[in-house]
């Protein structure tokens, strides 16, 4: 972990230093009536400083053994988790096009069959049941409201 | 006296069907959740969220502390029975109740963990009922710099709490500041870091964040694991515990509510350092230590009591002075904030309905929670044989609904997934969740109460100083962080069960 560290570390910083410099730019004030850019500045100074501190770790901690761990727990894990990323990608833009029963179903079809590696039919009968399902309580129920696409289904 | 008149308007309220309702769908899903390892307490909550909106903020609360007191009530079903703690507080749970279940004395160890549980959680509330009105009259005289200083030692403190390295929950904890700038200026109204972007003008959505950095990590962390088998499957029976399993548990029940509770007002003190100290406790003072980890009783009713009595604890400060003191109670404070009821010591006087009715439901909350968990017990078996390939879609569901329920916009969700993601990668590198959350809902209040002190002093820091709560409160907090250097950023030795650091 320790290399991740000291790339991370800079990636901080940037971004401590980043609020500073946004902070500075929006005018900090005088002490006694601090301004808009005050807070960010200044929290964005101690953040530099600790991003800072991190890196200057990573330098102490050369001599002992690395912690490099594999990143993903087991060889296959990365599947599943980018597998669920993209559903989630492709429900945030499909929503306002299929609707949010198409759409739900979809999504939950596609997790169920090739994430959860369940057997079609039952993918495919709870992925309607749930579709279905929340729809009725969510908007009929909770009163949100839910799109329903160009399809108007 | 002040607090019996308070319960008994509380319980009015409390009895109202609506608030029974949702107290039991809380205490149902706290303890499903608890049972589920995977998904914690924070996580549920952060789910649930939006479906609080449309409940007036009793109720609202009154269902969400369900499901946290829930939760711990759950957890140590699977910790007795497949050694796989529920969640992260039931962790030491499984050294002694497994090998009891292992003896086939399954039966009284989760008896006793409801038990115990129970009578933790009821005592705990006297607690709470006692100690939060005095607290909150105390903060009343609370000025800013107070406040200022209160937020910074608390949120130090989360740190120094915290597992792993104390550099980095540092640094989460200030990073959750920054967030919490963006949007608008609370003081003079100017626009700050929003590029532009009308979406961003309110600040990173709360809800998003929430349900990116709890619900969504935590399925994606959870979908590496290989699902787990194995449980006992032979019949439970028999759940009463013996009378020497009583005598044995009445001492370790009263340390452990004892512990439990006054962890739980500590900020960052959480319920996995409560069970596990009061598990550490009992087998320090024990005549047999050495049979700590064979089975013996005291080790599941110690942590038991310990874990259930934390909630009540730290619902003091929260209700008190409006300061959470971990995840969970920071996910109640946004939904107090949401509800537009502003927290702090005012919260009392002002909403007493709301202060009463939840100390109310609590009580009626661990009566419903002995039930679920004592007699249904074997319903809650059942339920751990259906696979998590069933659950996690459902859970991104919710989230998903929660995130566009808000705005209804799709802003939301890529919000909640850009979190989820970041979520996903603190696991993975070590970076605490806790300290961040905490900080970015804080961040507004922390930073006008800043400003505000400094106007006072006309600019001068000393103000911080001058008053001696405060500059209590902030040299506790300059010693913390001495201590945290001495170590020099070496990372403490016990990692936390991944479900935890929510807590």
């Amino acid at each position: 972990m320790r290399n991740s560290d000291s790339r991370s570390s800079l990636v901080w910083l940037l971004v401590g230093l980043g609020f500073i410099a946004g902070g500075l730019r929006m005018g900090i004030g005088p002490l006694n009536a601090p301004g808009p850019g005050f807070f960010p500045a200044l929290i964005g100074g101690v953040f530099s400083l600790l991003s800072m501190a991190l890196f200057i770790t990573t330098f102490l901690a050369k001599g002992q053994p690395s912690e490099e761990r594999s990143f993903w727990k087991e060889k296959k894990s990365w599947r599943k988790v980018l597998l669920s990323l993209l559903s989630l990608v492709f429900y945030l833009i499909s929503l306002d096009y299929l609707g949010y029963r198409i759409t739900t179903f979809l999504f939950i079809l596609f997790l169920l069959k090739f994430v959860g590696k369940r057997r079609w039919g039952s993918s495919i009968l709870i992925a309607l049941l749930v579709s279905w399902a929340s729809y009725a309580v969510f908007k009929t129920g909770l009163g949100v409201s839910l799109p329903k696409g160009l399809i108007k289904i | 006296m002040e607090s019996l008149t308070g319960l008994f308007y509380g319980l009015g309220i409390a009895f109202q069907p609506q608030n029974l309702f949702f107290c039991f769908v809380g205490c149902f899903v706290g303890t499903l959740v608890g049972v589920l390892p995977g998904l914690g307490p924070s996580g549920a909550l952060a789910l649930l969220l939006p479906v609080t909106f449309a409940l007036p903020p009793s109720t609202a609360i009154i269902m969400l502390s369900g499901i946290y007191y829930g939760a711990m009530y759950g957890g140590s079903t699977t910790s007795i029975l497949i050694n796989i703690p529920g969640e992260a507080a039931s962790v030491v749970t499984c050294l002694d109740g497994y090998q009891m279940a292992r003896k086939g004395r399954a039966g009284p160890a989760l008896g006793m963990a409801a038990i115990a549980s129970f009578i933790a959680g009821t005592i705990s509330l006297f607690g709470l009922m006692f100690l939060a009105p005095p607290f909150a009259n105390f903060a009343l005289k609370f000025s800013s710099p107070k406040y200022v200083s209160l937020i910074i030692c608390g949120l130090i403190l989360v740190s120094f709490l915290g597992a792993g390295s104390r550099l980095k929950a540092f640094m989460m904890g200030t990073f959750g500041l920054l967030l919490g700038t963006v949007g608008t200026d609370p003081i003079e109204g100017m626009e700050r870091f929003s590029f532009g972007i009308p979406y961003l003008m309110d600040g990173v959505g709360l809800i998003p964040v929430i349900m990116g950095l709890f619900g969504i990590s935590e399925i994606l962390s959870n979908l590496e694991e290989e699902e787990f088998r194995g449980i006992l499957t032979e019949k439970i029976k028999n759940l009463f515990p013996t009378l020497k399993d009583w005598v044995d548990s009445a001492w370790p029940i009263v340390r452990g509510t004892l512990l439990g509770f006054f962890v739980g007002i500590i900020p960052g003190g959480n319920t996995v350092i409560s069970s596990t100290m009061a598990y550490a406790l009992e087998k320090k003072i024990s005549r047999h230590p050495e049979k700590f980890g064979t089975g013996v009783i005291e080790g599941v009713a110690a942590p038991e009591s310990a874990n259930n009595a934390g909630p009540s604890g730290s619902f003091i400060p929260l209700l008190s002075l409006g300061i959470p003191t971990n995840a969970t109670m920071a996910l109640l404070l946004a939904s107090l904030m949401i509800h537009g009821v502003s927290p702090g010591p005012f919260l009392i006087n002002q909403h007493p309905d709301i202060f009463w009715s939840v100390i109310a439901s609590m009580y009626i909350g661990n009566m419903m929670l002995l039930a679920l968990n004592l007699p249904l017990v074997g319903f809650w078996v059942q339920v751990l044989k259906i696979p998590y390939a069933y659950f996690f879609p459902i859970i991104f569901l919710f989230c998903l609904l929660g995130s566009y329920s808000i705005g209804t916009t799709v802003f939301d969700i890529g919000v909640m997934i850009f979190f989820g993601i970041v979520g996903f990668l603190m696991r993975k590198y070590s970076y605490e969740s806790t300290p961040l959350i905490l900080a970015f809902i804080l961040g507004p209040m922390f930073e006008e109460h800043f400003r505000r002190s400094l106007v006072l002093s006309f600019g001068s820091f000393r103000i911080f100083f001058e008053r001696p709560i405060s500059a209590i409160f902030l040299g506790l907090a300059i010693l913390l962080l001495f201590l945290s250097l001495l170590p020099a950023f070496i990372r403490r030795k016990k990692p936390l069960a991944k479900d935890d650091r929510t807590q």
